[in-house]
């Protein structure tokens, strides 16, 4: 019930990793190569976002994996409140734009 | 072509995320599985394209490998809390002291209702008395009492629970087994062990009826001499003067420090002693009566103690704030430093009835070990309290007192912007950041608090509302 969803708590990690969708670094591993947190801090961060409905994440379709001779990947996608919540970090973090770059920022 | 090195290489690491996935709970054991074996798959491709060196792609999988023994250990971490909500409660100062305070009376009341605690209470008062026909009966009324010496049976006021007496005679004992003794028998009231609380071992269910024997209990060093120390002693018919009487046990514990050095009693046979003996009244003190007898002392020594170890076996300090200005409010630091005075305070207070209630419960009554147990376990009980309750205080909110959640390990040294690694929580309600560094430096020793302003909470709307 979205009246009963958890609350949604911003801490540093939260904002990295909101960073680091937000700038196209989709997947588990390319996160924690983005941001330099280490994968027993990424992952459970990733799934209490996923709680507080900052993110969703959906499995890649085993056809498309299959093609291309690779196990499918899980990846992760900002939500409109994750959205939101990213803007409140960059005015919390104005340094955080440029330890984890998005596009928008490079051009 | 794939060398056997990799092989074993792979099959380590996929072992290592196997024994990591033992961990997760099994409901989301197998997708944490899958994601993990992907997961490693990139890592691999990554490194490998990145670096022909291939110690540094097995150190990169091992690393990550290892990271899900993290993961696992935070889902198995929430899926306790999400099933206890019990353990979500317990963050509620409220709570805290109910529970405390709940554990205070527990305490409190097992010396009240504990048989073996009541007993390992007793203690003794022995005074010379003139022979009196009048019976004894339990009292629980305050009595000041007058030997016949001319001196009180107690200086101060004490609270009694039972009264009895013995006279000692000295008696020729012998047996079918054993040659004729000369015994000090002490003769006694029938309830006299009942009521001063004494204990009996090798007991045996003495034949009932209107022909049963007297009884006689045996003092240890009787029992051991006289009787080589055989189990199988009660039962045995013995003729003490001229009387038959049957052993009923074997005294153990203080009745052998009672005055007269008894070799035996002989139960419910006062009626048979001359006069003009002297008779010893013996009172036993209630479990007040242990209190008011100094016993507390003990308590209060190993609390003391405690108390001055303290500093050395644990890190008390509370923490700083990040910025002076960015405070609670006198009144919120007030009430935290009144809720840790509150918690010491119970936890002292437990402490004391707990270490009554160990040495009685562990030592014999009247043992020369009862003080020593008492101060030692009252000391070892304070410093793991106070401990707790620096700890607990250490990661409560100052704001709203509610213990602080959802710890997060922030980054490597020198690959974070906020140049500090270590542990990160949050209060619930959004008053707060915690960080406890996890290694202490000289610019950031202690673990800091940040205040969260008003641009925070309309995270934590939901949870205040």
């Amino acid at each position: 019930m979205g009246a009963m969803r958890r609350e949604a708590r911003l801490t540093h990690i939260t904002a990295l990793i909101l960073q680091a969708l937000d700038a196209g670094v989709v997947y588990g591993f390319s996160i924690m190569e983005m941001t330099g947190l280490p994968s027993g801090t990424v992952y459970p961060a990733m799934r209490r976002m996923e709680d507080d409905q900052l993110i969703r994440s959906r499995w890649e379709p085993q056809a498309i994996a299959d093609r291309e001779q690779r196990p499918p990947r899980k990846y992760y996608q900002l939500t409109n409140t994750g959205k939101s919540a990213l803007e409140t970090s960059r005015k919390r973090y104005p340094l955080i734009e440029r330890l984890v770059p998005t596009g928008k920022a490079n051009s | 072509m794939i060398s056997r090195l990799e092989i074993a290489l792979r099959r380590m690491h996929l072992g290592l995320l196997w024994a990591a996935s033992l961990l997760v709970p099994i409901w989301k054991r197998s997708e944490w599985s899958q994601e993990w074996r992907t997961e490693l798959w990139y890592v691999l491709r990554e490194c490998s394209s990145k670096t022909s060196l291939e110690s540094r792609c097995i150190r990169e999988a091992t690393r990550f490998c290892l990271g899900a023994y993290q993961d696992a250990i935070w889902l198995r971490k929430r899926s306790w809390q999400n099933r206890h909500v019990f353990a979500r409660i317990l963050g509620s100062p409220a709570v805290c002291l109910v529970l405390l305070i709940g554990i205070l009376f527990s305490t409190w009341e097992i010396a009240h209702i504990s048989p073996r605690v009541t007993a390992g209470m007793s203690r003794i008062q022995v005074h010379p008395w003139l022979v009196s026909d009048e019976g004894t009966a339990p009292c629980d009324c305050s009595l000041d009492l007058i030997a016949a010496g001319g001196g009180a049976l107690g200086t101060t006021q004490k609270f009694f629970d039972g009264f009895s007496h013995y006279q000692i005679a000295q008696e020729t004992v012998w047996a079918e087994a054993m040659p004729k003794t000369e015994w000090k028998v002490a003769h006694a009231s029938s309830d006299f062990f009942n009521v001063l609380h004494l204990p009996i071992g090798l007991m045996r269910h003495v034949r009932s009826g209107s022909d049963r024997l007297p009884q006689i209990v045996l003092s240890h060093e009787t029992w051991t001499r006289d009787f080589a120390g055989k189990q199988n002693v009660a039962g045995t018919k013995l003729r003490v003067g001229t009387v038959d009487a049957i052993v009923a046990g074997v005294a153990f514990g203080g009745s052998a420090a009672l005055p007269g050095r008894a070799n035996a009693w002989l139960l419910g046979s006062d009626r048979q002693i001359a006069s003009a003996s002297v008779e010893f009244l013996v009172a036993h003190l209630s479990p007040a009566g242990y209190f008011d007898d100094g016993h507390w002392g003990y308590s209060v020594l190993g609390i003391l103690l405690a108390f001055l170890v303290l500093p050395f076996v644990t890190h008390a300090s509370i923490g700083d704030y990040s910025s002076r200005l960015h405070k609670p409010p006198l009144a919120r630091r007030c009430l935290f430093w009144a809720f840790l005075i509150v918690k010491i305070s119970a936890i002292v207070s437990i402490v004391y009835f707990a270490s009554v209630d160990l040495d009685c419960l562990l030592v014999q009554p009247f043992s020369h070990f009862s003080g020593n147990i008492q101060a030692a376990s009252a000391l070892v009980f304070c410093i793991l309290g106070l401990n707790w309750a620096f700890h607990d205080q250490q990661q409560r909110c100052p704001c709203c007192l509610r213990r602080m959640a959802h710890p997060v390990q922030v980054g490597q040294p020198s690959r974070t912007f906020l140049a500090w690694n270590g542990t990160e929580l949050v209060c619930e309600r959004g008053h707060m950041l915690l960080h406890i560094p996890e290694t202490p430096t000289s610019w950031f020793g202690a673990q800091r608090w940040v205040c969260l302003d008003q641009s925070w909470q309309f995270l934590f709307a939901r949870s205040n509302a």
